[in-house]
């Protein structure tokens, strides 16, 4: 535990390295720091930092090695695990002042930004150039690459272009023991061990990152985009696998279920079939010449599973139109409930149909109602609980629902997490997917980067006996 | 059991004293099949041959083995289909040999997942035949795919003809079960397309090239097989066009799947592209490239397309070297070496940065390849001696130097591989 003496002191060193308009310690301003976007737990930092630049961050560093205060990084705070959470205290070092990009290299197809550049932005330095920077998470609009790295973000065009990771090639970050190191660069292939990778999607543990090499990836020169409505559920889940065993990859495949249906048709009036089970939208997206073909097929393949209703967007206006049902459905459920809680798992796509049905159950079972909309193509589950946060007895039935969804997906050969990571909310289901010795693995990569575990300590790890 | 010296703990390099310690070859025999004799000569590397060769029927096998050799403090060398084992610093000790090949089996393939698990020493070809009846393929189109073991594609980080479409094996990745030098087994990473529990060690152990586990198992996501494909081949006139053909050929519509430049004395340079997708597209893109590049081009067949793929390695070079540079540097990168040396073999995965350069009858003496590294430097890249003997191997050091994070790189290996067991000081950094 920090005294107020040495918190004073950590806060005039640290004033000293970023200047006084970059720090803050005074604890009602600290209190929007005490957590990220997910508010279930929370911790007050000591103070946090806001540099410009990475000789910065690098004494911040070096300053907690020196006194054993645990940092923690920090981008736009959009994390919905808990990630950016002071669970031990310490010095928050946010990354939002550090926003420039800092190359667009088009012959290389490389963007070199600091870490705190929005992931938006990086489209827009070049998308006169006919590129883009693809993952497309839904926070793209605020979220940081740096904390899109950290997490090892998606989003709903990653079953055809990837995840985070398949698009970095170079880091700069400064190590816990205060080393500024590069790794990686803007080569296609690196020496010795994927550095690059082990850091992707390590939430703020291994080093504070402070500057990403990204690869651009060309804009699509045309899309093709359609929505399905089927009155079954288990049809539109064999749509999407048989779209895939079509040799398509569509860019993306949404699903919306009919709790969710109803939601949105309150709001939005889409004139969706009362009946309606479940709606599909596919974008299918490449070079214009293929394009009509893939479409037709698709359709083939929609009307073959039943489909009662298909929409085609003619233009772009149309296209926003078709999309707002998938974007606006999160925020339409509202009228359904006080309060929501979204899930984040993963099931392999074959295993959807049973997957969801049995999350029905788990909601029936636990008196409890579960919404779902999801990627589809890629078997990336958000199951929303609806309930209202202010009956207790409610909350411990959506706690333990929500338990038994992340069971049951694990069991189906799925995974905890596909894109919100662990952070504090999910350590201890960690034990679900992995033995003692798959941890101790891990742990020793950990060990590797951040021997003294004072760089974002009491992440991913479940508690480990005899630890304290 | 018999207690080791707590003093050969500490001490690092020839730490296996066939004096002091139990006979390791009776004590692998007792779990594993381990043949001694002349069948260990074909196991040799840079004139060592080791002691015996190690050939596990399963992972169990593969364990006790290891935890013999953990426990022997008994250096050895993965192997898988023997094409890429070649590349590392000489060994100090080289007692074992463990050859994957007999671990080849499918493990799990769910077509509609576009998902598949499978043993490590499976070839490459191998499991392409289990994946073409459903129209799926494995992106990953390597050299001499009948004999490279997905295991060594995987741990040596193989790049294949399309790697600048598809990218190198670790994007195709997605979980992997490894037996730990001391013994243990681990799983890492999830049977699904998205997953970011806990860090990714598939990546971690996917280019180790067998420093710091064994890969046993393998879980890939595969793609679906494009509906047509086209190759064509244009002769290049003179070394000069390669910097126009580079800038005519970054364009985002050109969404080739190879972009290789081969030269050779005979041949002289030539331009291969590789088209593949919808029949639409590719028609479309094939009229964007003759259009860009205004060249003549020759459509080949599938078995030129292998020979091309297969060149630089089945070449019978004395000395070679892979190159590494920023994409957009390739052509730099070509034709200064081709000016440097003008007697070498070149091959360029174009579109990717990555060089291949070979010598079939004179080695280069040790300051010109020191040059090569340096200009692979010059160009924000790095230089691999893949191929030489033993002694320039040691004067010039097979990797280059690694740009940062070298303590990290140290303590992952002290840490997975506590007693220096498998290929100490044959990786980057006498790791």
């Amino acid at each position: 535990m920090i005294t107020q003496t040495a918190s004073e002191s950590l806060v005039r060193d640290l004033e000293r390295i970023v200047g006084a308009d970059a720090v803050l310690c005074d604890p009602f301003e600290l209190l929007v720091y005490e957590c990220d976007a997910y508010t279930i737990e929370k911790a007050v930092p000591q103070a946090v930092v806001f540099p410009t630049e990475t000789e910065q961050v690098q004494q911040v560093v070096q300053l907690c090695n020196r006194l054993g205060v645990p940092f923690v990084p920090r981008g736009a705070g959009t994390g919905l695990s808990g990630g950016a959470l002071a669970k031990q205290g310490g010095v928050v070092i946010c990354t939002s002042r550090m926003t420039r990009i800092l190359e667009v290299d088009i012959p290389n197809r490389r963007i070199t930004a600091q870490a705190g550049a929005i992931n938006l932005d990086l489209t827009k330095a070049v998308k006169a150039q006919g590129y883009h920077y693809a993952p497309d998470p839904s926070s793209q609009m605020v979220s940081t690459i740096g904390g899109n790295v950290a997490e090892n973000a998606g989003g709903p065009h990653t079953l055809k272009y990837g995840v985070t990771v398949n698009h970095i090639t170079g880091l700069e970050v400064v190590l816990p023991d205060g080393e500024v190191a590069w790794l990686g660069g803007k080569c296609e292939q690196s020496l010795g061990y994927d550095l690059v990778g082990v850091f992707t999607g390590s939430e703020g543990t291994l080093g504070i990152l402070t500057t990403v090499i990204a690869k651009l990836t060309p804009l699509p020169q045309g899309w093709r985009t359609m929505l399905a409505v089927y009155p079954r559920l288990e049809e539109a889940c064999q749509t999407v696998s048989d779209i895939i065993a079509a040799g398509i990859v569509p860019a993306a495949m949404e699903m919306i279920d009919r709790t969710t249906l109803q939601a949105v048709e309150a709001a939005f009036r889409f004139g969706f079939p009362q009946d309606a089970d479940a709606v599909l939208v596919i974008e299918l997206d490449g070079l214009e010449a293929g394009l009509d073909r893939q479409m037709q097929r698709v359709l083939d393949i929609c009307r073959a599973n039943g489909a009662e209703e298909i929409r085609l967007a003619r233009d772009e206006e149309e296209r926003t139109r078709l999309w707002t049902a998938r974007k606006k459905a999160v925020g339409s459920l509202g009228r359904l409930a006080p309060s929501t809680v979204t899930q984040d798992t993963v099931v392999p796509r074959s295993k959807l149909p049973q997957v969801l049905r049995r999350i029905m159950e788990i909601g029936q079972e636990h008196g409890v109602r579960i919404a779902n909309v999801f990627h589809a193509g890629d078997g990336s589950l958000h199951p929303i609980v609806l309930f209202d946060e202010r009956d207790p007895e409610e909350v411990r039935r959506v706690r333990a629902a929500n338990d038994a969804i992340v069971k049951l997906c694990v069991q189906m050969g799925g995974s905890i997490t596909g894109e919100h990571g662990v952070g504090v909310e999910k350590a201890e289901y960690m034990r679900l997917l992995y033995s003692e010795t798959d941890l101790k693995a891990m742990r020793l990569v950990h060990d590797a980067f951040d021997p003294q575990d004072l760089c974002n300590p009491g992440k991913i790890f479940p508690h480990m006996e005899g630890a304290e | 059991m018999p207690s080791i010296p707590m003093r050969l703990r500490k001490q690092t390099g020839f730490v296996y004293n066939a004096d002091t310690m139990p006979d390791i070859v009776s004590e692998l025999k007792a779990v594993t099949t381990a043949e001694e004799g002349e069948g260990c000569t074909a196991y040799a590397l840079d004139g060592c041959v080791p002691q015996t060769v190690i050939k596990p029927a399963s992972v169990q096998e593969v364990r006790d083995a290891l935890e013999v050799c953990h426990r022997l403090q008994a250096p050895g060398v993965v192997w898988g289909g023997g094409s890429h084992v070649g590349i590392g610093s000489p060994l100090q000790q080289y007692l074992w040999a463990m050859d994957m090949r007999g671990l080849a089996s499918l493990k799990d393939y769910s077509p509609g997942d576009l998902v598949v698990t499978v043993e490590a020493g499976m070839t490459v070809s191998a499991l392409q035949s289990l994946l073409s009846p459903h129209h799926q393929w494995l992106p990953i189109d390597v050299p001499l795919p009948d004999v490279q073991t997905l295991g060594g594609v995987v741990a040596s980080q193989g790049a294949g003809l399309s790697c600048q479409r598809y990218g190198l094996p670790r994007e195709w990745l997605l979980a992997v079960r490894v037996v730990l030098a001391s013994g243990e087994g681990v799983k890492a990473g999830v049977g699904v397309v998205k997953n970011v529990a806990g860090y990714d060690l598939p990546r971690l152990f996917a280019g180790s090239w067998g420093t710091l586990g064994v890969l046993v198992e393998l879980t890939f996501k595969v793609a679906p097989l494009p509906e047509v494909s086209l190759a064509v081949r244009s002769d290049v006139a003179d070394v000069a066009r390669l910097f126009e053909l580079q800038d005519a050929l970054n364009h985002p519509l050109l969404q080739a799947e190879m972009l290789e430049v081969t030269y050779g004395r005979e041949e002289g340079w030539r331009l291969y592209c590789g088209l593949a997708g919808f029949e639409e597209d590719v028609r479309w893109q094939f009229d964007l490239l003759r259009e860009r590049t205004h060249s003549e081009w020759a459509q080949i067949e599938a078995d030129e397309v292998e020979w091309l793929r297969d060149r630089y390695l089945l070449a019978s070079a004395v000395c070679r070297c892979r190159c590494v540079v920023p994409p957009a540097q390739t052509a730099d990168m070509l034709v200064w070496t081709h000016q440097r040396f003008p007697d070498a073999n070149l091959q360029a995965h174009f579109g990717a940065g990555i060089v291949y350069v070979w010598w079939e009858e004179t080695v280069p003496d040790v300051q010109a390849l020191r040059e090569l590294r340096a200009q692979a430097h010059a160009l924000e890249g790095f230089c691999v001696l893949e191929k030489a003997s033993a002694e320039i191997k040691r004067e010039v050091g097979v990797w280059d130097a690694v740009r940062g994070g070298v303590g990290v790189l140290r303590r992952l290996k002290e840490g997975f591989d506590p007693h220096g067991i498998l290929a100490p000081g044959r990786f980057v950094e006498g790791l």
